[in-house]
């Protein structure tokens, strides 16, 4: 049986939270994982400070993470998601415009499959085709 | 509000504005020179070279509220006196204007005789300065209690800004100019604006504020302002009810002790510029004015570095771990640890088992 890295539903109605949780895949979503390594606040909360993007909190912790996936886990789509934010896998999907994909240009080029166009042009334009869901 | 019109040589408010002339925004819409001393040209119309139509334009087809002033200036119009704003001192048309002062020897009819009316000569023997002097302050002809309070001058807001730009705090310049707190940080920021909207180039409104500028009073920059009171004392919500509270005769009851009863800080550490009271009991202990302005630059210092490190926690605490930035959220990232991280998977709770009992045994 595969093991899986995902999501577990907590929370109230129309307040989910979410554990990042490692658990054999044919389980039920809430039954007790094997580990719990992290948590994910899908709901955004307004800027600190007032001014700026609201904000979502993840919190994972990395060398657990790293050593599931060494041994094999299968992240779930929105985990995958989430590991890549913290690089810890290739992105997968058109997530972030994370800096540090931003940085490495072809990286990002490639995993976009946008092509960046310098200041004064037109901004980033996306020539992807939508990818299909798995 | 009703028009301030252009008064020096009319006989009254009704004269200024043309039986074909329609608009609610009369004031604004009238060229500058209505509002300011200049002689108007013999037509509003230079621009147009069609001929006006009054048939269009008549007062009287027109809806609404204009009809209501219309009517009043018409009733009040005659009476109105208008006198010449001065050194920007705002004279508002009033109901029952006090008697313009007038110089008695131009009025001798050997000063009438070459060819000027009566109405003009007495018009021409006002002191037009001296009504401005007297004038009133409300804009509101028939609610003389309404006090229109004074704006700053452009200059002065330059004043604000430029001792903003040499690293003074706004708490000082404040103090410096005799202009509140808020007020200080409002023309700041919108100066901030103003600036980033020069650059875009994009055209900024000045012809609003010389008119409105026109309308009321302005404070002049001088070297030491007085614009307004800056210690004024915000009403705290909790002091708008009674409180009753036995206190022994002999017992001195100061602002503290209110405060305290009230349960709100004191006004002394609550009022804008809390730190004027410490200077003007140095000034009353004789303090020499160095040691006062050393005790004052510790204080800025000290307050600055409590800001500074305050923000510095803020920063700190929101931005542990790392931040990724979508298009549209922040996500930031904590680094946890697997044994202490996420919601628990507890023992389930029995209270609805059979034979569990739900009646609580315990008072809390």
């Amino acid at each position: 049986m595969v093991v899986r890295l995902r999501l577990a539903r907590f929370g109230a109605r129309n307040r989910p939270l979410y554990n990042i949780v490692v658990s054999q895949a044919r389980t039920a979503r809430n039954s007790k994982p094997m580990e719990v390594i992290g948590t994910y606040d899908p709901i955004p909360k307004p800027a600190p400070d007032g001014e700026g993007k609201p904000f979502k909190d993840i919190q994972l912790d990395v060398t657990r993470a790293k050593y599931w996936l060494g041994v094999g886990a299968q992240p779930s789509d929105p985990v995958w998601r989430l590991f890549a934010m913290f690089g810890l896998i290739e992105p997968q999907w058109k997530i972030a415009r994370i800096p540090a994909q931003k940085e490495d240009k072809a990286l990002y080029e490639k995993v976009q499959k946008v092509k960046i166009i310098p200041d004064g042009g037109p901004k980033t334009t996306s020539t992807a085709k939508p990818t299909p869901t798995s | 509000m009703p028009p301030r019109l252009r008064p020096s040589n009319l006989p009254s408010a009704s004269n200024v504005i043309p039986q074909s002339f329609s608009s609610p925004l009369l004031p604004f819409l009238l060229p500058s020179y209505h509002i300011y001393t200049q002689t108007p040209s013999s037509s509003s119309r230079n621009f147009s070279t069609s001929k006006p139509s009054y048939r269009r334009a008549r007062f009287e087809k027109t809806p609404g509220t204009r009809n209501g002033f219309i009517d009043w200036m018409k009733k009040y119009g005659p009476k109105l006196n208008v006198p010449s704003p001065l050194n920007n001192v705002p004279v508002y048309l009033t109901r029952d204007p006090p008697k313009l002062p007038t110089d008695k020897q131009a009025l001798k009819p050997k000063q009438r005789k070459n060819g000027i009316s009566r109405k003009q000569a007495q018009r021409d023997a006002v002191d037009w300065e001296a009504a401005a002097k007297r004038s009133t302050i409300s804009p509101f002809p028939t609610n003389p209690s309404f006090k229109a309070h004074p704006v700053i001058s452009t200059e002065f807001r330059e004043q604000i800004y430029l001792r903003m730009k040499a690293d003074r705090s706004v708490r000082r310049i404040s103090a410096e100019l005799n202009c509140e707190l808020e007020r200080v940080a409002a023309v700041i920021r919108l100066k901030e604006i103003e600036n980033r909207w020069i650059a875009e180039n994009r055209p900024l409104c000045t012809e609003m504020q010389k008119r409105v500028h026109a309308m009321m009073r302005v404070t002049q920059y001088t070297p030491f302002p007085q614009h307004e009171s800056i210690t004024d004392l915000r009403i705290h919500s909790a002091t708008n009810n009674q409180l009753f509270l036995a206190v022994p005769e002999s017992m001195p009851f100061n602002r503290k002790d209110a405060a305290d009863a009230l349960g709100i800080l004191p006004a002394d550490v609550r009022m804008p510029h809390s730190e004027l009271i410490e200077v003007e009991r140095m000034k009353e202990a004789g303090v020499e004015v160095q040691e006062m302005i050393k005790v004052e630059t510790e204080r800025e210092q000290r307050e600055a570095e409590e800001a500074k490190a305050k923000r510095e926690r803020r920063e700190k605490r929101l931005g542990a771990g790392k931040v990724v930035e979508t298009e549209r959220f922040r996500f930031r990232l904590k680094p946890a640890n697997a044994a202490a991280v996420g919601h628990r998977y507890g023992v389930p709770a029995e209270d609805r088992k059979r034979g569990i009992n739900k009646i609580p045994t315990r008072v809390v």
